[in-house]
């Protein structure tokens, strides 16, 4: 099996070739680290997610407000169009029998 | 299993000998811990091995499923939401359109009959509010982005 690695990255590897060595023989250090980065990604993935969870539930509740504010307005200013537009029959008819 | 490393640029090489059985068991190190092969090689060439941690990787990903399944359900339930939300405020534009027409109509009846014209801040406030109103304020905010803060200018 071959792997390539970038130039610096081999000469590290020349230097420490004994110790590399040693850690094919170590498979216990091998799974000890495997589980601790696994663990990590894991949380790192959680975390992110708990943000966009919460990001995401306080936007929502805010669209909520909002909805409920437009049904008040809506029916507040159903209500004033209603009062408004007869108070305007009335003036324009006050209007023609002035004349 | 003959494992050769060589640099990207340039000559060299160097190889390890590893036991079959010690390869095998890094294939199933690799994945037991879900990393592919060639990763699992840069920890054991490049970056050493580290003291280990406490944790429960099973326990993890229950909770990272049910985050996801939160995340879902919470998207699903956005978009009608969002969707009346837009046609509301779009409604109340249209009155606020009509109300103007309407006010401007009373205050010239008003002056034609010597009356006063009464204002109604209230009224007021709400009509600049929703012509101001920008589509996009309810349309974009949401699981993708936008801008949710414009609603916050919302008040009763």
């Amino acid at each position: 099996m071959e792997i390539r690695v970038k130039n610096e990255e081999f000469k590290e590897i020349k230097k420490h070739r004994r110790e590399i060595e040693a850690r094919f023989r170590d498979m216990e250090g091998l799974e000890r680290t495997l589980k601790e980065l696994r663990l990590r990604v894991l949380l790192e993935q959680k975390e992110r997610l708990e943000k966009r969870l919460e990001e995401l539930e306080k936007e929502y509740l805010e669209l909520i407000e909002f909805e409920r504010n437009a049904i008040a307005d809506k029916e507040f200013l159903m209500a004033f169009r209603k009062k408004l537009g007869e108070e305007n029959r009335e003036l324009t008819k006050m209007l023609g029998e002035g004349k | 299993m003959k494992i050769v490393v060589r640099p990207e640029m340039g000559w060299g090489r160097v190889t390890f000998k590893v036991p079959d059985e010690t390869f095998e068991e890094i294939e199933r190190l690799a994945e037991e811990y879900r990393f592919r092969l060639d990763e699992v090689l840069r920890v054991i060439l490049l970056h050493g091995y580290t003291e280990g941690a406490e944790g429960d990787i099973e326990a993890l990903d229950g909770e990272i499923a049910e985050l996801e399944r939160k995340l879902y359900r919470l998207e699903g339930d956005w978009s009608p939401l969002r969707f009346r939300a837009y046609y509301l405020a779009m409604d109340n534009q249209n009155l606020a359109i009509q109300l103007s027409g309407m006010l401007a109509e009373n205050r010239r009846l008003r002056e034609r009959l010597g009356l006063p014209f009464e204002r109604n801040p209230e009224v007021e406030e709400k009509i600049h509010y929703y012509l101001s109103f920008e589509e996009d304020s309810v349309k974009e905010s949401g699981p993708e982005g936008g801008d949710p803060g414009r609603l916050e200018e919302h008040g009763e």
